[in-house]
């Protein structure tokens, strides 16, 4: 065993299987549908996740956070066109219900 | 970590080791969710720990895959055990030689287009099982044939398939194809698209959620090649807030198709298309981000921050191995509380206010079993601290005031409303972007609609009628929220007024709750009302200051009335006992209403568009209420016949006396002439002539057709047409706002005195455009359809003839009568004969026909038209009603001359410029009459000479079309009128035939009608034309008092 594994596994010693050829692949298998999409939709604050983060452990934090957050707000409307291009950008909604 | 999930943990790898017991596999099913969560975390992992390895070089290189390709498959095995087992494999190959595929017996299947997943580039091929694979050639066609990207793509080695087939494949990198997927995702199910593309677009569209919602964060991949301590470094950006729950679905869904090319598990495949659509979208935003200049090396630290701040597009640069490491780490340390696929997730709940107005959030750690823990209790566990302050102090800086001074437990705050408010709007959608769960009280952004609420309650055993008296209390509602004048003085104190509407927490604004203050103050003294004021109140006449009006609720007359009024709908009269004929619903649906005025002793406006059938439909009314009473009809000479005619068709067994001429009873005989009828029909002006005799009836009902006749209420019509007393008052008409609100108003206030209040309050209260006002009122005093109603539309035949029969005015009938003696005198002479006495007979028609059309088209004197003619002020009105309703009229004229100055007086009487197309004009011009004409929109004419116009055009424009005067040939008319009734027409065509009675006029219509046969108007027996003696050709030619319609009488 590695020394990596024996670290991952602390105490416990395992037997372990020779090593197998992965497993066959049904070319023509197709489990079925996914679960019907639900809407994109566009982040009120797309930086939000990069704040609550603080600013980036780098010798100018506020400046890479300024980098960091223009670019995936950009990214952020570029992916909702993306989404309004396939009809599939969540129209704003008067009602919300209880967000559980 | 927590204790619990340590022990699962455990459990976990013993399992997955082969030395699990019974115990630990039940303790992983008993919290299977968490199980499965920590598994997914655990074969991630190990996935990422055998890619390493196996870049290893070295003796031990082989043995370090095997131990963790052995990990691996003990994990994944621990995971089946846990998970549905997957459908079972029906065919097998072997894509390569490391990859076996199955074979067993199935059926032909359909070729689609297939897409794999190979080293972020998506290779395309199509084939079906058993069946012939497309070759590039048909790949390319099916490709466009969906729309598929038009470039980016190259050729791939073709892709192995079960029986020794090969697919011949194209790829393309995901960033050109992303588009493309999406789309597919998004689309409908596609003939010929097989599940691995959809499913491919799908994993794509979870990438483009993320970056969407902000979850993408950047991280510094360093190579494991040194050289002189230095390393290759490079920006990457990786998905955050990963749903682990979600990958494993897509790993359940994934085709088989999807790893045909690139081999891999449905986790680490769907991971990676989800990670390379994210890198494809942020390249995108970086290409359009102005960056800084990177320094010359990253040698130092400063040097490496900014270089990685410039190279975040990606591009490799080279930097110093101990510091590219550091940095690295302290990236993924920064970033590893939202990377993590089991991070805990905290949750954040705003609870409604308890009676005293305080709003409470309070955070809360997930715990086994979809449990949770207050935060505070948490964080003071060993595990709970380690893993929770990271996503404790994430919340702190989206939401400060959860740890705010003062605070005597951690994760919990009380609020203000006003900051409530600025919680559920504001913050709560960016914690939830942040990747928190937040749970608040249900919220509507709706703005509450205020209204005034009157409560009317009725003293037992009062008089019923318009005089009751009742009780009255004055409360407001927002949406379906009740507040006294205390509570809305208490809401106007709030900085930020929130009212609690069916379940959901509304804002209300304060200039609403301002005014309802102020509506409810100058109500203070009011506590009773009569059934008259309230029924005025419950049609918005009583004015309330509020955007919502006034809702009537309680017991009183009016409640009543507005009651019935509501369920007349729901009960239309669709076989009126003695009406012959079929009503359309809108029609059945009037009568009832029609019934419900009878029955209330209300009057009301039936305000059908023109063409809608009015007078069959007060007809089937009258039908089945003749035992109650008589009726008076009141209707412009032009429909005085027509309503005849109607009640002869439809209600063949009412008694109608037509009350007018110069034959008609004396007002001293009226009484006796009346005494059998059920009906009277009468025209404007001899009801005026006459008021003594109609007055002093009893009548049940007074029905005035056309009532824009009485749009003037100081006018002498209107003033003595309302001395005739009746039950029920119904006037009819097209155009209830013709010239705006006054209109609507003296025909209200005549079918109802005194209850819409005076003009000027009526006009002020029924504020927006008139359409407003017609439709608040609509189904009381008021019933209102028109033609562009899909439902009434729906029902209407495709062209409707209507037959106006018009006056003669003095001027008509001297000349008409002049032109004939003219005609009788020189025929008279026994000299003529032969064809000078038929020219002269038939110029004498034409003559008579012109006259009948005004006396400017027999001879053209120079002076205005009018008031000269019936037939033109019939016109007039028809035109006018047509623009009110904002359409399109053509108006056809078998006299050039006659049309061109009728053309100019329509466009001084209308303002509108209304063109004359005949003959006299160039072809060009005639063109751009029709296209000018087919272009415009709203109301607009145009006058057409018969021979001209009649044929040939199209002018589906108008759905309106008046024949001025009539031809002997009924097809020609047919064919004008079939200018605007042809292929391109959408509308009902109202078609209005004009004609004099008792004239030449009336005798063409007999022909055009069938009646007669040409010969028969001019010969009494057939011979010729010069055979006539004078007093034949009087009776031929001549008027016919009887039937004459005068101008005097309207």
């Amino acid at each position: 065993m590695s020394r990596s594994q024996q670290q991952r596994r602390g105490n416990n010693q395992g037997r372990r299987p020779p090593a197998k050829k992965p497993g066959p692949i049904d070319i023509w298998r197709d489990p079925g549908a996914l679960p019907d999409i639900e809407a994109l939709v566009a982040a009120g604050e797309a930086g939000a996740l990069l704040r609550s983060l603080g600013d980036p452990p780098m010798h100018d934090g506020s400046t890479a956070t300024k980098y960091f957050t223009m670019v995936v707000q950009r990214a952020a409307v570029i992916a909702a066109a993306l989404a309004l291009s396939a009809d599939l950008l969540a129209t704003s909604d008067s009602d919300s219900g209880e967000s559980r | 970590m927590t204790r619990d999930s340590q022990q699962l943990e455990a459990a976990i790898w013993s399992i997955s080791e082969g030395r699990g017991s019974d115990d630990a596999l039940a303790l992983l099913r008993a919290d299977e969710q968490m199980s499965l969560m920590l598994l997914d975390r655990l074969i991630i992992d190990a996935e990422d720990d055998l890619d390493s390895v196996r870049n290893l070089t070295g003796d031990e290189r082989d043995q370090v895959v095997a131990d963790f390709t052995d990990t691996l498959e003990g994990l994944r095995a621990t995971a089946a055990r846990l998970r549905p087992p997957p459908p079972p494999s029906i065919a097998t190959t072997y894509i390569d030689d490391d990859l076996p595929i199955t074979s067993e017996p199935w059926e032909p299947g359909e070729v689609q287009l297939q897409a794999s997943w190979s080293a972020g580039q998506v290779v395309v091929w199509a084939a079906g099982r058993g069946a012939q694979p497309d070759g590039n050639d048909a790949l390319a066609t099916r490709l466009e044939s969906i729309g598929g990207p038009s470039v980016g793509w190259q050729l791939h080695p073709s892709v192995p398939l079960p029986g020794g087939m090969r697919a011949e494949a194209v790829a393309i990198p995901l960033e050109d194809a992303l588009g493309w997927l999406v789309a597919i995702a998004g689309g409908p199910e596609h003939e010929g698209i097989g599940g691995s593309v959809r499913w491919l677009g799908r994993a794509a569209l979870e990438g483009v959620r993320l970056v969407a919602s902000g979850s993408v964060l950047p991280n510094l991949k360093v190579g494991g090649r040194t050289e002189n301590g230095v390393v290759d470094a490079a920006v990457t950006w990786v998905p955050a807030l990963l749903d682990g729950a979600m990958v494993n679905t897509f790993a359940a869904a994934m085709p088989g198709a999807v790893v045909a090319v690139g081999g891999g598990n449905g986790r680490s495949t769907a991971i990676a298309v989800i990670t390379a659509a994210v890198e494809a979208i942020v390249a995108e935003s970086i290409e359009r981000t102005e960056l800084p200049s990177p320094p010359p090396a990253a040698k130092s630290a400063m040097d490496l921050d900014d270089t990685m701040i410039a190279r975040m597009d990606g591009t490799p640069f080279r930097a110093n191995v101990g510091l590219a490491s550091a940095l690295s780490r302290r990236l993924e340390q920064w970033s590893r509380s939202v990377t993590e696929p089991t991070r805990p997730r905290l949750v954040v709940q705003l609870d409604a206010p308890a009676p005293g107005g305080v709003w409470l959030a309070t955070v809360s750690a997930p715990a086994p079993k979809g449990a949770l823990v207050p935060l505070d209790a948490a964080l003071r566990t060993e595990g709970g601290r380690r893993t929770l302050t990271p996503e404790w102090q994430r919340l702190g800086r989206l939401f400060p005031a959860i740890d705010r001074v003062g605070v005597s437990r951690r994760g919990q705050v009380a609020m203000s409303q006003d900051e409530a408010w600025e919680f559920m709007t504001v913050v709560a959608p960016t914690l939830s972007t942040a990747g928190f769960d937040v749970r608040l009280p249900a919220l509507s952004r709706r703005k509450a609609r205020p209204s005034l609420r009157l409560f009317a309650e009725t003293p037992a055993n009062s008089v019923v009628g318009a005089h009751q008296l009742s009780n009255v209390a004055w409360t407001v509602l927002f949406d379906d929220v009740e507040l006294t004048a205390d509570d809305v003085r208490r809401l106007a104190r709030q900085a930020r007024p929130l009212v609690q509407s069916r379940g959901k927490w509304i804002e209300v604004d304060r200039f609403d709750v301002q005014q309802a203050a102020a509506a409810l103050a100058s109500r203070e003294n009011i506590t009773q009302l009569t059934g008259a004021e309230i029924l005025r109140h419950s049609m918005g006449l009583g004015g309330s200051g509020l955007a919502g009006g006034v809702v009537v609720q309680g017991t009183s007359w009016a409640n009543d009335i507005v009651r019935a009024a509501g369920e007349v709908s729901m009960s239309p009269v669709t076989q009126p006992d003695g009406f012959k004929g079929a009503l359309r619903t809108y029609q059945a649906e009037a009568v009832a209403w029609i019934g419900f005025l009878d029955a209330t002793g209300l009057g009301g406006c039936l305000a059908l568009d023109m063409g809608l059938g009015k007078t069959p439909t007060v007809l089937a009314h009258l039908a089945r209420s003749a035992a109650t009473g008589k009726t008076l009809v009141i209707a412009p000479a032009a429909v005085v016949g027509n309503w005849a005619a109607e009640a002869a068709r439809f209600t063949p067994s009412l008694r109608v006396l037509v009350h007018h001429g110069a034959s008609r009873a004396s007002n001293g005989e009226f009484a006796a002439e009346i005494a059998s009828a059920d009906m009277v029909i009468t025209t404007y002006a001899t009801a005026v002539r006459d008021v003594e005799a109609l007055a002093a009836g009893t009548w049940r009902t007074i029905v005035l057709d056309e009532a824009q006749a009485i749009k003037n209420p100081a006018s002498d019509t209107s003033q003595q047409l309302r001395r005739i007393q009746a039950t029920t008052r119904l006037a009819l008409t097209g155009t209830p706002i013709e010239n705006g609100l006054g209109d609507l108003w003296a025909i209200l206030d005549y079918t109802n005195p005194g209850l819409v209040g005076s003009r000027p309050a009526f006009i002020a209260q029924m504020s927006g455009d008139g359409e407003d006002a017609l439709r608040a009122l609509n189904g009381l005093l008021l019933f209102r359809r028109t033609k562009t109603e899909p439902e009434v539309a729906a029902e209407l035949p495709d062209k409707i003839d209507e037959l106006d029969h018009c006056t003669m005015t003095p001027e008509q009938i001297g000349l008409y009568q002049a032109v004939l003696d003219d005609l009788v005198a020189s025929v008279a002479d026994s000299a003529v004969l032969g064809e000078t006495k038929k020219g002269a007979i038939l110029a004498a028609i034409t003559a008579l026909k012109q006259i009948c059309n005004h006396p400017a088209a027999y001879r053209d004197d120079g002076q205005p038209l009018a008031g000269r003619s019936g037939k033109l002020a019939r016109l007039e009105e028809i035109v006018e009603s047509v623009f009110a309703a904002g359409e399109r009229i053509l108006v056809f004229t078998h006299f050039a001359t006659w049309g061109r100055r009728l053309a100019d007086h329509l466009t001084e009487v209308t303002g509108l410029p209304i063109a004359c197309y005949d003959g006299s004009l160039s072809r060009g011009v005639r063109d751009k009459l029709v296209t000018d004409f087919q272009n415009a929109t709203g109301p607009g004419a145009m006058v057409l000479s018969l021979k001209a116009g009649g044929t040939g055009l199209n002018l589906t424009a108008a759905n309106h079309v008046v024949l001025y005067d009539r031809w002997w040939n009924p097809a020609v008319e047919d064919q004008a009128r079939d200018r605007a009734w042809r292929i391109g027409q959408s509308r009902t065509v109202v078609s209005h035939r004009l004609v004099c009675p008792g004239t030449i006029d009336e005798r063409v219509e007999e022909i055009v009608a069938g009646k007669r046969h040409i010969a028969n108007v001019v010969l009494p027996r057939s011979s010729s034309l010069a055979d006539l003696s004078n007093d034949q050709l009087r009776l031929a030619l001549g008027l016919r008092p009887d039937e004459l319609l005068e101008e005097e009488d309207q």
